[in-house]
C-alpha cells in the first residue's frame, strides 16, 4: 500500500515537473539522429562516415506567438547549444506558455556584436568569439571523415559575420508548439561543403554566408 | 561601549570605501568632445581599475608567463613600444606591426591599425590569444588567476564575489586603460588659458592647421578615419591595412590615423615603425614620391616646407607631449615597490 502511494506520488511529481520543464528544445541532429560525441555515423549522401567532435551554436532573440500574437519574448536570452551538454538545448521558462509559432535568430545580433564583452553564454571564454577580428562565431561544427582531404581528415567550420556584405545572421520562423522540438539537420551542410571541398571556414565571407543560409533552411520541427 | 566603538569604526571604514568608489576617478577637459565609450555598461570603480592595472602588468596573461601587456605597451613611452619598429612577443617572436601608444581610448571607435577590433572590451583577446604575442587562452588565464589568493581577493573587492570570468577580466583591463587620459600637454594648457604659445609654436600651429589638422584633428589629434598617407608598401610585410579586414579594394593600404600626442615618447612612427625621427616624418609628407594607390585626396597636392617652417611645426608638435601623463605614478607597475 505504502509502495503504491509512493508510486503515485512519484508519478504526480514527475508529471508536474514536465509541465514546468523547458518550453522548447533546440536539438542538432545528423541524418535525423541525435549527435553522440565521438561516434562515427554513416552518411549515405556522401557515401562515407563522419565523426562530429564539436557542434555549438547560438539561438537568440526568441519570440513565441499564438494566433499571430506575440505571447512571450526573450530579448536577453542567448542559448549556446552544445551537443556535449543536452541541458543547453532547453529554453527554460517560468510557468506554462502556450504558443503555435516560434521566431528566433540563428546567431548573435549585430548590436551585441559591437557592444564589447558580455557574460554568461556570451562570455568570450566560451570559445565562440573571434579574437583577431571582433565578432561572435554564430555556429561551429568540427569533425573528421575519411573522405575529407584536409589535414588529419579534419573539417572545421566556424560561421560568423555580422557586417554587410558578409552578414550571416539568420532569422528563422517555424510553426511549433510546446510538444515539439526544433531540430537542426546538419546533413545538407556537410554534403554541400564536402562536394565543394571546403573543409575550413574561419572568417566572415561569401562561403560562410552561403553556409549560414543553407543551415537556416535546415531547421525543422519534430 | 567597546561594541559601539567597534561599530562606529566599521561605519567609518565603509564610508571611506564608498568615498573611494564614488570619487571622480575620471574626468576630461572642456575642450574635449564627449567620449564614445559606453560607461553605463562598465561603470568605472576604483577597485576594478586596480584589478585591471594588475592584470595589465601581469605576465601571467601569457602562455609561458613571460609577457605582459606592458611588455609591449610601456608606461615610460606613453604605452607604446619605443625602439621596436615591430612588436616583440612571446619566445622573442616579431610581429607585423608597431605597438601603438595607449591613451584617450574612450574616444576611439575602432582599434588596431586596421580597425579589426570594434570595441575596447574585446581588444585584449587579440594579444592574449595571438601565437606571436602572448599565446594563451582566456580559459587558461581564468584557471591561473583562480589559483592565486591575491587575485581571488582582488576580484572579490572589485565585484563583491570572487567569481573570475572572461567578461570581468576584459572589462577590468578596459577600466584601467580608460583611465589613461592624456589631456594636460602644453597645448591643453594653452586651450584652457593656463599658458600661451611661443611665437615659434604659434607659427607651427598655423602650419599644422593648414597641412595636418584634416586628419590629425584637434583636440585628440586624430579623426579616427582610415586613410592612406602615401607610405610605399613594405614588401617584406605586404600589409593591406584596412583592406585586409574588409576585403574591399577601396580600403587597401588604409591605416587608422594615429594621435600625435606624446610623439617624443612613442617613436618609431607609423604602423610598421619605419621612421625613427620626426624630421623623417616631415620629409615623407613634403616629398613628391608618395605611393599613389588610394592616396588620400588631402595629400595629393604636394606641399613644401622650408627648414624654418619644419622647425616651427616640430616645435608645435612638441607642445603635445604630456609629461604629467607619461610620469603619472597611478599608471605604473603595481607590482614593483616604489
Ligand atoms: C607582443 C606585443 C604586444 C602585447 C604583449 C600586447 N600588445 Fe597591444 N598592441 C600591440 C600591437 C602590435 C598593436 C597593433 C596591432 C594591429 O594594429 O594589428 C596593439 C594594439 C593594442 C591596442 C589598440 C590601440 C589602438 O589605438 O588601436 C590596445 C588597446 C592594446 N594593444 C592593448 C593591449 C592589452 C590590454 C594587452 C595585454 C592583454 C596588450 N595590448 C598586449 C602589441 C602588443
Ligand atoms: C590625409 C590624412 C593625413 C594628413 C593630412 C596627415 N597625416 Fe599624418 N598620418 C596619417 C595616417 C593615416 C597615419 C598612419 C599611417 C600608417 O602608419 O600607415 C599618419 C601618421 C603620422 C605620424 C606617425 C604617428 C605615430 O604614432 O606613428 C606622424 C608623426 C604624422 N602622421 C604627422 C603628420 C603631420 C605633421 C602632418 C602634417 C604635415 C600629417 N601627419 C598630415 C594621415 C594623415
Amino acid at each position: 500500500m505504502k509502495q503504491l502511494q509512493r508510486l503515485i506520488l512519484v508519478c504526480f511529481i514527475s508529471g508536474f515537473c514536465q509541465a514546468q520543464g523547458p518550453a522548447l528544445q533546440f536539438v542538432p541532429v545528423l541524418n535525423g539522429k541525435a549527435l553522440v560525441n565521438g561516434k562515427s555515423i554513416w552518411l549515405p549522401d556522401i557515401g562515407d562516415t563522419v565523426r562530429i567532435t564539436t557542434c555549438r551554436f547560438y539561438i537568440s532573440g526568441i519570440q513565441l506567438f499564438r494566433n499571430g500574437k506575440l505571447v512571450k519574448s526573450y530579448p536577453s536570452r542567448f542559448l549556446l547549444i552544445d551537443m556535449e551538454d543536452t541541458t543547453s538545448f532547453n529554453l527554460e521558462t517560468e510557468g506554462k506558455v502556450r504558443f503555435d509559432k516560434v521566431r528566433f535568430v540563428f546567431g548573435v545580433d549585430s548590436v551585441i556584436q559591437s557592444s564589447g564583452a558580455f557574460g554568461g553564454s556570451l562570455d568570450p571564454s566560451k570559445g565562440m568569439y573571434w579574437a583577431w577580428q571582433s565578432g561572435y562565431i554564430h555556429f561551429k561544427l568540427e569533425g573528421e571523415s575519411p573522405l575529407c582531404t584536409a589535414r588529419k581528415h579534419r573539417f572545421q567550420w566556424h560561421l560568423g559575420g555580422y557586417r554587410s556584405p558578409w552578414n550571416s545572421i539568420q532569422q528563422i520562423e517555424l510553426s511549433v508548439n510546446r510538444n515539439n522540438r526544433v531540430c537542426l539537420e546538419l546533413n545538407d551542410l556537410i554534403k554541400t561543403l564536402f562536394k565543394q571541398q571546403v573543409y575550413e571556414l574561419m572568417r566572415p565571407g561569401l562561403k560562410a554566408q552561403e553556409a549560414a543560409r543553407l543551415l537556416a533552411t535546415s531547421f525543422y520541427k519534430e | 561601549m567597546k561594541r559601539v566603538k567597534w561599530i562606529s569604526i566599521m561605519a567609518l571604514g565603509l564610508l571611506s570605501f564608498q568615498q573611494k568608489d564614488t570619487s571622480p576617478i575620471w574626468s576630461y577637459p572642456s575642450h574635449f568632445p564627449e567620449p564614445s565609450y559606453d560607461f553605463t555598461r562598465n561603470p568605472l570603480k576604483a577597485r576594478v581599475i586596480d584589478l585591471g592595472r594588475k592584470l595589465f602588468y601581469d605576465p601571467l596573461l601569457s602562455g609561458d608567463n613571460s609577457i605582459s601587456c606592458a611588455s609591449c605597451h610601456s608606461p615610460y613611452n606613453a604605452f607604446a613600444h619605443t625602439d621596436h619598429d615591430l612588436s616583440h612577443g612571446i619566445r622573442d617572436q616579431i610581429g607585423n606591426r608597431n605597438a601603438p601608444a595607449l591613451f584617450n581610448l574612450a574616444w576611439q571607435n575602432a582599434f588596431m591599425w586596421d580597425g579589426a577590433v570594434n570595441h575596447l572590451d574585446v581588444q585584449a583577446l587579440a594579444p592574449i590569444t595571438h601565437p606571436k604575442e602572448m599565446d594563451e587562452t582566456l580559459v587558461s588565464v581564468i584557471e591561473k588567476l583562480k589559483k592565486q589568493a591575491a587575485y581571488r581577493k582582488a576580484f572579490k573587492l572589485a565585484y563583491s564575489d570572487s567569481i573570475i570570468t572572461g567578461e570581468r577580466i576584459l572589462k577590468a583591463l578596459s577600466q584601467f586603460q580608460l583611465t589613461l587620459v592624456s589631456a594636460n600637454a602644453r597645448y591643453d594648457k594653452v586651450k584652457s588659458g593656463r599658458a600661451v604659445f611661443t611665437e615659434q609654436e604659434e607659427k607651427g600651429y598655423r602650419l599644422f592647421q593648414t597641412h595636418c589638422n584634416a586628419c590629425h584633428t584637434e583636440p585628440l589629434f586624430t579623426n579616427g578615419q582610415f586613410v592612406s598617407n602615401g607610405l610605399p608598401v613594405d614588401s617584406t610585410l605586404n600589409d593591406a591595412g584596412r583592406g585586409g579586414v574588409t576585403k574591399r579594394k577601396q580600403d587597401s593600404l588604409l591605416f587608422k590615423v594615429p594621435s600625435l600626442r606624446n610623439l617624443s615618447y612613442t617613436y618609431p612612427y607609423m604602423h610598421d615603425g619605419r621612421f625613427k625621427k620626426l624630421y623623417q616624418v616631415l620629409e615623407h609628407y613634403t616629398s613628391a614620391n608618395k605611393a599613389l594607390y588610394n592616396l588620400d585626396l588631402r595629400l595629393q597636392q604636394p606641399f613644401l616646407l622650408n627648414s624654418v617652417e619644419k622647425t616651427d611645426l616640430v616645435a608645435f608638435l612638441l607642445t603635445l607631449n604630456d609629461t604629467s601623463f607619461v610620469f603619472n605614478a597611478a599608471f605604473r607597475d603595481p607590482f614593483t615597490k616604489k
